[in-house]
């Protein structure tokens, strides 16, 4: 009998590699931001950062599980505007109203995503077709309820959400907490069955997976998030837009990838998102202290993109994955 | 020196070699039938020829010029015309265009609807056929006469080789009687035509030389009036090398664990077995047969009518958790596609359909995970570094080894293999075997399909041998033989 030998030292798996790949971009961003501008690397900009970023990086979030399951959601910024806008029209100034408004809202983010889940997978149409159109419905219904930006959500709301604990902000114990959790949510049968699903629907379902229940969740989750982003931005604005959000949607996609999230499905992961949505937020600064137009920030992170998207494909080449290609 | 020649080919797969200096020869004028099982190498031969696949090694030599390098539609240049085994119509293009889609001049849509039309109604006149309408869309027409349009299609331009592969498994008695007459007429002409079937009476009654293939060469070349169907039979098969299979348990009981009454959907022609505890049941007959309906159909897979009764009750098998549930796994045909998550790692995959066994709580249970694939590595010997690894990064024959080990964690009764041994070398093969027979000892039953008729006979208590989606004979005891796999196979009857 041959001696069973496998090594047990720790080996990176490719996923692992793409997450990699985007800290070592941050790394470098941050390195150069340095240089660049020393006096802005101090513990009060990063809360300014999250506080900015925060809406879109749980966007973001809800985007990667929908990748990684083999869809996308292009309703993200629809429901964001949607979410701001009824927050900062109907948000109570009580506490328990408050959080009753809250629940309300992000279950109707949930419905919202489970909507374009099951229309999806029951009716065989296309992700992209089904959450584009159905983010105009939303942007539509946004616009009826608050015609011009405006709103006013109750100061106390505003000061709770942006409430500072020395040197850490609410919204980066949120950033920690979300990163605690994926670690959990990673075991979980749940997440299993989202990679798998992405890999290979065919075989997902050969194996008793009920791959329409796991992509309809992944859209619930996503809507839910997504309205979580829209209360965010409500107090981060202290207002209403119908409209703004909706520029969004792009980005999520953007930091999904940078961080390491493939577009096919099955490959990457929430940490890399929660590290492009950093990564995003140091090259828009960058440029800006460079003084550079705002096109050429367009332009760049259009050529960056590329080029993560490029690394992380090299990377699935050199682990044998395109064999009969 | 023949008109046309393939010499000394060979091609490879990965690990397994399709064809290995194999030679083809034929001359003008020549209705040549290519006779092989499935996997002897006939298809990637046809392939080569018509520029889909690079040969390895070897040469084509047609009217004594070399052709080399040759893209698809250089071939078709050179004069060679294939209708191949699969449809390749556009449905949503109308007849005409579909007979013209390989000229280029209508591709860039410099011929109009009309003048195709006027060329499509010549065509038909030339060829004799008044059942088709040019400006019909493929789409409304029933597959019989798709099959005529894809002949036509090869017919359409000036060749000097057609190759008919398989071309008859959809026609109408009547247009096989036209596509003969066809032939006949064609071979009068001078041209080479490359007769493929599995049913050796076609063979006979239209080939006047035949080439019989076997294990990715070229076996014999003879007269068709010189050798008869036994002959003919006994070259396909060779006399290949025992002696790896497992000695047979006979731990067979009379316990019914799958009872299966009259399954019918499209692909199925009422089937009706039974499945004991203990008992190897192979099926077998050339692909395409519908074996792999059946197995879908067992594992929840695909709609299908009629009843299922596991251990004695009747289940509606509506999806594959079901069939998960009640004891039922699937090993499938193609591991890639079908059967592993390849990105994710052999843990991963090992784990896929189990994932309910390592709960724990809300959580999945790292340790107990660990356990149980190392557990199932050991066991079936899985040569992999680490479990982290993706499994794409492992030999066929292991990979094949994981989708075993994520069906046998599961703990199923009743497993369905689907040709498992496919592209697997011969020492994987002969664990495989052994599982298998430790399977059927703990009282477990398998449902067993292979194209290797050699491991059916080896391996089987018994075998039903499958064509045009039903059990067609079934072979036990001493009629158990690879001769007679292959003849009810072909149409003929049993010895």
């Amino acid at each position: 009998m041959q001696k069973r030998n496998y090594d047990r030292r720790i080996k990176i798996t490719p996923d692992g590699k793409r997450t990699v790949v985007s800290f070592v971009l941050l790394v470098f961003f941050l390195i150069i931001m340095y240089l660049v501008q020393p006096s802005l690397m101090k513990p009060s900009r990063l809360i300014t950062i999250t506080n900015g970023q925060l809406c879109l990086l749980l966007g973001g979030i809800g985007q990667t599980l929908v990748l990684l399951a083999g869809g996308i959601d292009l309703s993200i910024g629809g429901v964001i505007c949607l979410s701001n806008s009824i927050a900062a029209l109907y948000m109570p100034d009580s506490i328990p109203g408050m959080i009753l408004m809250s629940l309300l809202i992000a279950a109707l983010g949930v419905g919202i995503g489970m909507f374009n889940g099951v229309i999806i997978t029951r009716f065989h149409v296309q992700p992209f077709v089904v959450t584009f159109t159905v983010n105009y419905v939303l942007l539509g219904i946004a616009l009826k309820l608050l015609p011009i930006d405006g709103g006013e959500p109750p100061a106390r709301y505003v000061s709770g959400l942006l409430h500072n604990f020395g040197i850490f902000s609410l919204s980066m114990i949120l950033v920690i907490l979300i990163l605690a959790g994926w670690v959990f949510m990673r075991r979980t049968r749940f997440v299993r069955n989202i990679y798998a699903v992405g890999c290979n629907a065919k075989a997902s379902a050969l194996n008793g997976i009920d791959v329409s229940k796991v992509k309809i969740m992944t859209f619930a989750l996503s809507g839910g998030l997504a309205a979580l982003a829209g209360l965010w931005r409500t107090a981060q604005l202290a207002s209403g837009s119908p409209d703004a959000g909706d520029a969004l949607t792009m980005p999520s996609i953007t930091i999904s990838v940078i961080g390491g999230t493939s577009m096919a499905g099955g490959m990457g992961g929430v940490v890399g998102t929660v590290v492009g949505a950093y990564i995003l937020r140091l090259i828009q600064d960058l440029l800006t202290f460079l003084g550079a137009k705002s096109f050429w920030s367009t332009v760049f992170q259009g050529v960056f993109l590329v080029m993560t998207v490029g690394v992380c494909s090299v990377i699935d080449m050199k682990k044998g994955g395109k064999k009969n290609g | 020196m023949a008109d046309f020649e393939m010499r000394h080919i060979s091609k490879s797969f990965g690990n397994v070699h399709a064809l290995e200096k194999a030679n083809f020869s034929a001359n003008r004028g020549d209705c040549m039938g290519l006779l092989g099982e499935n996997g002897a190498g006939k298809s990637t031969l046809v392939k080569i020829l018509c520029g889909v696949e690079k040969e390895d090694e070897g040469e084509v030599i047609l009217f004594g010029k070399k052709m080399h390098r040759r893209t698809p539609r250089e071939a078709m240049e050179e004069g060679v015309r294939v209708v191949h085994q699969e449809l390749s119509l556009i449905p949503n293009g109308t007849v005409a265009e579909n007979l013209f889609m390989t000229d280029r001049e209508s591709i860039f849509g410099r011929k109009t609807l009309k003048s195709l039309t006027e060329k499509a109604a010549a065509l038909f006149e030339k060829f004799d056929v008044t059942d088709l309408d040019a400006n019909e869309y493929v789409s409304d027409i029933p597959l019989a006469k798709c099959q005529k349009i894809e002949i036509l299609k090869a017919l359409a331009f000036d060749f000097e080789i057609l190759v008919l592969d398989e071309a008859t498994s959809a026609l109408t008695e009547k247009d096989v009687e036209w596509l003969f007459g066809l032939v006949r007429k064609l071979s009068k002409e001078g041209k080479i035509i490359i007769f493929i079937s599995h049913r050796l009476q076609e063979i006979n009654s239209i080939c006047e030389r035949i080439t019989i293939f076997r294990n990715g060469t070229s076996v014999c070349e003879a007269k068709r009036d010189e050798m008869d169907t036994d002959q003919m039979v006994t070259l396909m098969l060779g006399r290949k090398m025992a002696g790896y299979y497992p000695e047979r348990c006979d731990c067979m009981t009379e316990e019914v664990l799958l009872h299966v009454e009259d399954l019918r959907n499209n692909e199925l022609n009422g089937i009706s077995f039974d499945l004991h505890a203990g008992e190897i049941l192979g099926v077998g007959g050339l692909s395409g047969q519908g074996q792999a309906a059946l197995f879908e159909a067992l594992y929840g897979a695909a709609p299908v009518g009629g009843k299922i009764l596991i251990r004695g009750k009747e289940h509606k098998l509506h999806d594959t958790s079901a069939a998960l549930k009640n004891g039922i796994a699937l090993i499938p045909e193609d591991r890639g596609s079908q059967g592993l998550a390849l990105p994710l790692s052999v843990k991963e995959n090992i784990t896929l359909a189990s994932l309910s066994k390592i709960r724990k709580g809300p959580f999945l249970s790292a340790t107990k995970e660990n356990e149980l694939v190392a557990e199932m590595i050991e066991k079936l010997q899985i040569k992999t570094d680490t479990p982290e690894v993706p499994v794409v990064t492992l030999s066929g024959g292991n990979q094949q080894k994981v989708v075993l080990a994520k069906q046998l964690l599961v703990g199923p009764d009743i497993l369905l293999m689907y040709d498992i041994t496919r592209g697997v070398d011969v020492g994987t093969k002969r664990e495989m075997f052994n599982l298998m027979l430790d399977h059927c000892q703990e009282g477990k039953a398998i449902l067993f399909f292979s194209t290797d008729t050699e491991e059916l006979v080896h391996m089987c208590n018994s075998i039903y041998v499958m064509f045009e989606g039903k059990f067609k004979e079934r072979l036990c005891g001493s009629a158990m033989t690879e001769e007679n796999i292959i003849r009810v196979s072909v149409g003929e009857a049993a010895v």
